[in-house]
């Protein structure tokens, strides 16, 4: 037998489990607060609470689990889960969720047409399309988009300033 | 037969077959792309499939990922990243064997292998799903709760990585599904004063943040470079790859028998199936210490490729018969099934016969249309990685923008997706599975329905759920499943002490 290391338990380092297992305690916490104040069934049996308030308990106790394993953990190698990813790749992510916060916020004033097509646009080219490409890219989705949604499953996609 | 003949008439429906086409294209390409795996192609998918019938719907999901969990075998091998996490057992194999000049043999082999084991799955399911549904029949709200129970804790048994972080997965999923109404008094649980949040979490929504949004986030985060991709000659493809088959039957026995029991429990899909049997046929082969090395081996492909595709149909026992999906894929399916009314049980396998037999011919079909599609593939296959990403991933979340928003044509949908998405990235990134949190979401209601249900038709007699036969019974094989860590760890020490 050759002898293989043994890997970490979860193979993330224990205070990213540390910090999990507190948040998930803390919102189980949360949660078995808040159904109190939820009614009880006419003859006094528990209702809408008693689902919810099994769960809150139960995050509470693994999210105390989680604390404990991590801490008896602690020293352990682990890979860290934020390993190669540069100052430019978190740009890219907060661009990729600018594009969906983009359209919630100027769907309904711009239509779909206008906010899509330059939203795209603008994401390619910060992931690092050439401009042209990202142009032509960014139109034929969005018309192929609206072709599909709109003229054939029927969504009435928002119309905005074009309607 | 009466029935087979009226499913057949069915399977004519233009519709259907425009639906099994078009996703059978998409599923290739999806599958084909390094980081977008086969439950990204589902969630994507389910836009689209929410405007059809069940069948149409189900086909389209079917064929899909039978294609998707072949493609995710092309850039394992010519570019040395898995396609789907499906694949990841045997990338190191399958691009050794490409490096060394026998690439078209283990795509080859993948292809036919992949077929092979999506057909035997699909047997699997045809043989056990009846005899599953006939004892089904004597459940009542009882034996739900209890099976619904049982799904819930194998996905936390069976759940990569620690079973304790699983388990919050699970929690999160199950707090997640009693946002809304509630069942016993109409309640309104967790939806903060908001009219819409009443209906509860829409799961497709939730679905495409978890699963497609969040992979986006990942793809994002870590840009790959510019892929160098190896040649291939297909000549004489075909002929070499029955050669090998036949030299590792074995390998093919043993991964499809592995790939079907494992995609039949709930919350392990292909990607499990295939680490599963390349373990299993490395301990039996005797050639195994040349797996991963060097020129890498044919026989894992042989194995793990046909045990992640007969995971995939043999999934569809537990969800037709309980209505216990038994991987992501059928999570999802099953999510849009209940929206659109379709309660899969064994009442099924009573009342609507054709559209089971359509189910089973669609498995046929599927992967028979999987040999030439999948054969262009091969042949096209250098063409479809140089899609750049920075094109495909804005494309994929302006899909997952449009595709939350046409569920109700609501701005909620998409801030579900969103939310979800990014909480997605942070659990996987932190170390908890994915697939629990689904399981929890779609299984959720159905749990508290059947126990809720229950005790009020009884007055609060719990020991209802103790004593009677099956409910017992279930109640045992709960226990022994959770407990299953505990006992392998016990032997364990027992053998070595």
């Amino acid at each position: 037998m050759t002898t293989e290391p043994a890997p970490a338990p979860s193979g993330v380092p224990w205070r990213h489990d540390l910090v999990s297992g507190l948040l998930t305690a803390a919102l189980g916490a949360a949660v078995v607060l808040h159904v109190r104040t939820f009614p009880e069934l006419p003859d006094g049996q528990p209702g809408p609470a008693l689902f919810p308030g099994i769960v809150g308990g139960l995050l509470v106790l693994f999210g105390l689990v989680l604390v404990v394993r991590a801490v008896l953990a602690r020293g352990e190698p682990a890979a860290d889960p934020d390993a190669g990813v540069t100052a430019r790749g978190w740009l890219r992510a907060l661009a990729v969720l600018g594009l969906v916060v983009g359209y919630l916020l100027l769907a309904e004033t711009l239509g779909f047409l206008l906010t899509m097509g330059v939203l795209l646009f603008l994401l390619m080219w910060t992931l690092g399309a050439r401009p042209l490409i990202a142009v032509l890219a960014a139109a034929v989705t969005t018309g192929f988009i609206f072709v599909v949604f709109e003229e054939l499953l029927l969504v009435p996609l928002p119309e905005g300033l074009l309607g | 037969m009466g029935d087979l003949a009226t499913a057949l008439g069915m399977l004519a429906d233009p519709t259907l077959v425009v639906a099994v086409l078009a996703s059978a294209v998409y599923g290739l390409f999806i599958g084909a792309i390094p980081g977008l795996s086969a439950t990204l192609a589902t969630a994507l998918l389910v836009p689209f499939v929410f405007f059809l019938d069940p069948l149409p719907a189900i086909a389209a999901v079917i064929t899909m990922s039978a294609m998707a969990i072949f493609a995710g075998d092309l850039p394992s091998a010519l570019v040395r990243m898995p396609g789907t996490p499906a694949s990841a057992a045997y990338t190191e194999d399958a691009y050794l064997q490409t490096r060394s000049g026998h690439g078209s043999r283990a795509l080859g082999v993948a292809l036919l292998g992949s077929v092979i084991g999506g057909i035997v799955g699909a047997v699997v399911l045809m043989v056990a799903a009846p005899l599953l549904a006939e004892f089904a029949l004597l459940f009542t709200s009882y034996e739900y709760f209890w099976v619904a129970v049982l799904g819930l804790a194998a996905s936390v048994i069976i759940s990569e990585g620690s079973q304790v972080k699983g388990a919050i997965s699970l929690l999160i999923g199950l707090l997640l599904s009693t946002v809304g109404i509630d069942i016993a008094l109409g309640y309104a649980r967790f939806t903060f004063g908001s009219v819409d949040l009443l209906q509860g979490i829409s799961f497709i929504p939730a679905m495409i943040g978890l699963f497609g949004l969040s992979e986006v986030l990942r793809a994002a985060l870590r840009p790959s470079g510019p892929v160098e991709v190896v040649r291939l000659r297909t000549q004489g493809m075909f002929r070499e790859t029955v050669r090998t088959l036949r030299r590792y039957w074995r390998g093919m026995v043993s991964g499809n028998a592995i790939g079907s029991v494992i995609g039949a429990l709930p919350g392990a899909g292909g990607d499990i199936a295939a680490w599963v049997s390349y373990a299993a046929t490395k301990r039996a082969s005797k050639e195994g210490h040349l797996f991963g090395k060097g020129e890498g081996h044919v026989e894992p492909i042989v194995s793990a490729g046909s045990a992640n595709n007969a995971a995939l149909a043999s999934a569809y026992v537990p969800m037709l018969v309980f209505g216990i999906p038994g991987d992501t894929i059928t999570a999802i399916l099953l999510g849009v099934l209940l929206v659109k009314g379709v309660q899969p049980g064994p009442e099924l396998f009573n009342s609507d016969a054709p559209m089971l037999y359509g189910v089973y011919l669609i498995f046929i079909i599927a992967n028979l249309l999987l040999v030439p599609l999948g054969y262009l593939a091969i042949r096209g296959s250098a063409w479809l990685l140089r899609v750049p990403p920075s094109v495909l991933m804005p494309v994929i979340v302006a899909f997952c923008v449009v595709g939350s928003f046409s569920i109700n044509n609501g701005y909620l949908e998409i801030i579900i997706m969103l939310v979800l998405g990014v909480l997605g990235y942070l659990l996987e990134r932190s170390g908890f599975p994915l697939a629990p949190v689904v399981l929890g979401l779609v299984l959720g209601p159905i749990v508290e329905k059947n126990f809720m249900q229950s005790v009020i038709k009884t007055n609060w007699d719990l020991t209802q759920f103790l004593t009677r036969p099956i409910s017992a019974l279930l109640l045992v094989v709960t226990v022994v499943v959770l407990l299953y860590p505990l006992l392998r760890r016990l032997v364990r020490t027992l053998r070595s002490g």
